[in-house]
């Protein structure tokens, strides 16, 4: 099997669109039907995927859609992404996240493109960030207790699922989850299909005191034990969403190989905003010839 | 190096001119390009005179559009696949490093003989220094970041010597002041090692030019101060009016921002050759014009904290391309104001 996940880029034309709607010279609904028919391509260009998620394209970065669909946060300063060239704005959280109940209807939200949070059809999975990837980049200016946090955010998450009808879920976590994210996981999303994605490291001890698999840990070759001890389908992060480099069919395959015992799913390092998208495109072909 | 206390310089890029940046890539490497280039420069190099910087740079960027494009465009080896995003809706164009690289035509050559024939007084020539370079293209051909920042560090280098080569031409034994513009530096905090053994391999062997290294947003100098001992540049031109309030105050707890300026010092005292200090006290993300008042208490208490005004330069954050030129302007205008005030008072 195989996953793409995350914000993916824009064509030129989707760029375009979007230029024109924030200088006011067009309206919502040409952006509309710019986005519709971008989530439309993805899905096409998707397909060998195996594993289908929603492809964010009105998301400006991880954060900011759900700032405004669930309360407690506001938009703060522009700060870099990890160690990328990339800039998101950094949630301020002021108290403990609640669901908004007009979530999904908002428009012309600050700062960011219209919702809904998810455009393709209810059998793709969400892509949420990961409670502590969320604390840990966000500005706690409330003093809010991380455990206190992460639980309401992941109940705000189921919430959001069930709402949209959805079944499954990629969570991706930039640093690695602790046991208060695993054990709020377990808790609020255990009827769900979810996909812990770590692009960061992983540790064993986030896993004590649970028996419960997750359905699915995606990791990087080097977590391969954790991921395949506590998941019932571990991932491997094997083509390399931060360089241009084309991988070969092969080279994917033998490493795959080594690291899955035959089970298992093929992934991306990253998400795949941080590449041309001609190129991004091209990987997804990549991955899609793999998995055939 | 000048003795002159607070010099006042600028930093690299200024908004174009429309007749200029409409027409930017249509024109690019044609006589009207350089007409139109030449043309934005000495408006801006006018602007900035009567401003009252004391060092104009190279008159605000006009013949670049970018500062990695700019280079990258010049070198061979580097394929652009397309636009990646910055942030929003905003791109830059990312190169992929494909094959061995090595200069195409010099990037920099016809700017300064342009300002050179046109211009007296003190230059400063940004060059995007190497760490950045590699830290901002894909790497598919080398070994790993350290060989591609090197091989980066080999271009800049034959670079900066074809510039003293024009420069002595005009200038004779004149200094050339050189800007590394590396804003890439502490984004990455374990390669620091790589980011000053790749800007001391562009600078290695050169005798005869006074060397900078720009740094802007980096959310922690320490990193770049720890390599003060090992790295060989003449002075460090930073950012710190974004990090600060807007709001008067000489005290440590009115102007966070500049907090670091007593790191700096502290690292500057366990070196022989001591480094400036390029402080940037006019913040290039607002609007807001800060007032001359506001940037005199600015650079007074950095004064408290790092007493060598003959070591302490006055600039923008960054380059003001951001802004209109109206702005720009003003925001220059109260720098240099207040360093005349304050210049009366030492």
């Amino acid at each position: 099997m195989g996953i793409v996940t995350g914000i993916y880029p824009k064509s030129e034309n989707l760029r375009k669109v979007i230029g024109r709607w924030q200088r006011g010279v067009s309206g919502s609904g040409e952006l509309d039907e710019a986005l519709e028919n971008e989530t439309k391509r993805y899905e096409d260009i998707s397909n060998g995927v195996s594993i289908n998620c929603d492809p964010l394209f009105n998301w400006f970065d991880i954060f900011r859609p759900l700032l405004t669909a669930i309360s407690g946060f506001s938009v703060g300063p522009l700060r870099r992404f990890e160690e990328t060239n990339t800039f998101y704005r950094e949630p301020s959280l002021e108290s403990l996240p609640v669901l908004n109940s007009s979530f999904d209807t908002l428009l012309e939200a600050s700062e960011s493109l219209p919702l809904p949070l998810f455009r393709s059809n209810k059998n793709s999975s969400a892509c949420f960030p990961g409670p502590e990837t969320f604390f840990s980049m966000s500005n706690n200016t409330g003093n809010l207790s991380k455990p206190e946090f992460i639980n309401s955010l992941v109940k705000a998450y189921s919430e959001i699922l069930s709402k949209t009808g959805r079944n499954s879920a990629v969570i991706m976590e930039r640093v690695p989850p602790g046991a208060d994210s695993i054990k709020a996981i377990n808790k609020h999303l255990s009827g769900k299909k979810i996909f812990l994605y770590a692009t960061g490291p992983l540790e064993e001890s986030s896993f004590r005191g649970t028996d419960q698999k997750l359905h699915s840990i995606i990791a990087k070759p080097e977590f391969a034990g954790i991921a395949t001890a506590h998941s019932q389908i571990p991932g491997f992060e094997l083509v390399d969403a931060h360089n241009t480099r084309m991988e070969s069919p092969k080279e994917i395959l033998d490493k795959f190989a080594k690291l899955s015992h035959g089970n298992g799913i093929i992934a991306p390092t990253d998400y795949l905003d941080f590449l041309p998208s001609v190129i991004a495109d091209r990987k997804v072909a990549l991955l899609s010839e793999v998995v055939s | 190096m000048s003795q002159k206390n607070l010099i006042l310089q600028e930093i690299g890029s200024f908004r174009k001119p429309e007749y200029l940046s409409s027409r930017f890539h249509k024109i690019i490497g044609t006589p009207e390009f350089n007409e139109k280039a030449s043309k934005a420069t000495v408006e801006i190099m006018d602007l900035f005179e009567r401003a009252g910087l004391e060092n104009r740079g190279v008159g605000g960027e006009m013949f670049r559009w970018e500062m990695y494009e700019h280079l990258a465009y010049n070198i061979k080896g580097i394929e652009f696949k397309g636009m990646v995003r910055s942030f929003d809706n905003r791109y830059y164009r990312k190169g992929s490093v494909t094959k061995q690289i090595s200069t195409l035509q010099s990037a920099h050559e016809k700017e300064l003989s342009f300002l050179l024939q046109n211009f007296q007084g003190k230059l400063k020539v940004p060059i995007t220094g190497p760490y950045t370079m590699m830290d901002w293209s894909f790497n598919e051909h080398y070994r790993d970041r350290r060989e591609l920042a090197n091989a980066f560090a080999d271009i800049i280098r034959d670079e900066i010597i074809l510039l003293q080569s024009i420069w002595k031409k005009h200038r004779g034994n004149e200094v050339l002041e050189v800007q590394i513009d590396e804003p890439a530096t502490t984004t990455h905090p374990s390669e620091m090692d790589i980011v000053t053994e790749s800007v001391n391999r562009s600078i290695q062997g050169i005798s005869g030019i006074e060397s900078s290294i720009h740094v802007c947003y980096s959310s922690d100098y320490g990193y770049l101060f720890d390599q003060l001992p090992d790295l060989k540049v003449d002075g460090y031109n930073l950012e710190f009016a974004n990090r600060d309030l807007l709001e008067r105050g000489k005290d440590a707890a009115s102007r966070p921002g500049f907090l670091d300026v007593g790191r700096f010092r502290d690292a500057n005292e366990h070196v022989n050759e001591k480094r400036f200090l390029g402080l940037g006290v006019t913040d290039i993300h607002i609007d807001t014009v800060e007032s001359v008042d506001l940037i005199k208490d600015r650079i007074e208490f950095s004064l408290k904290q790092f007493e060598r005004p003959d070591l302490i330069r006055i600039n923008p954050d960054c380059g003001l391309r951001t802004r209109s030129q109206d702005v720009g302007f003003q925001k220059l205008k109260n720098m240099a104001d207040a360093v005349h005030s304050i210049r009366k008072e030492l």
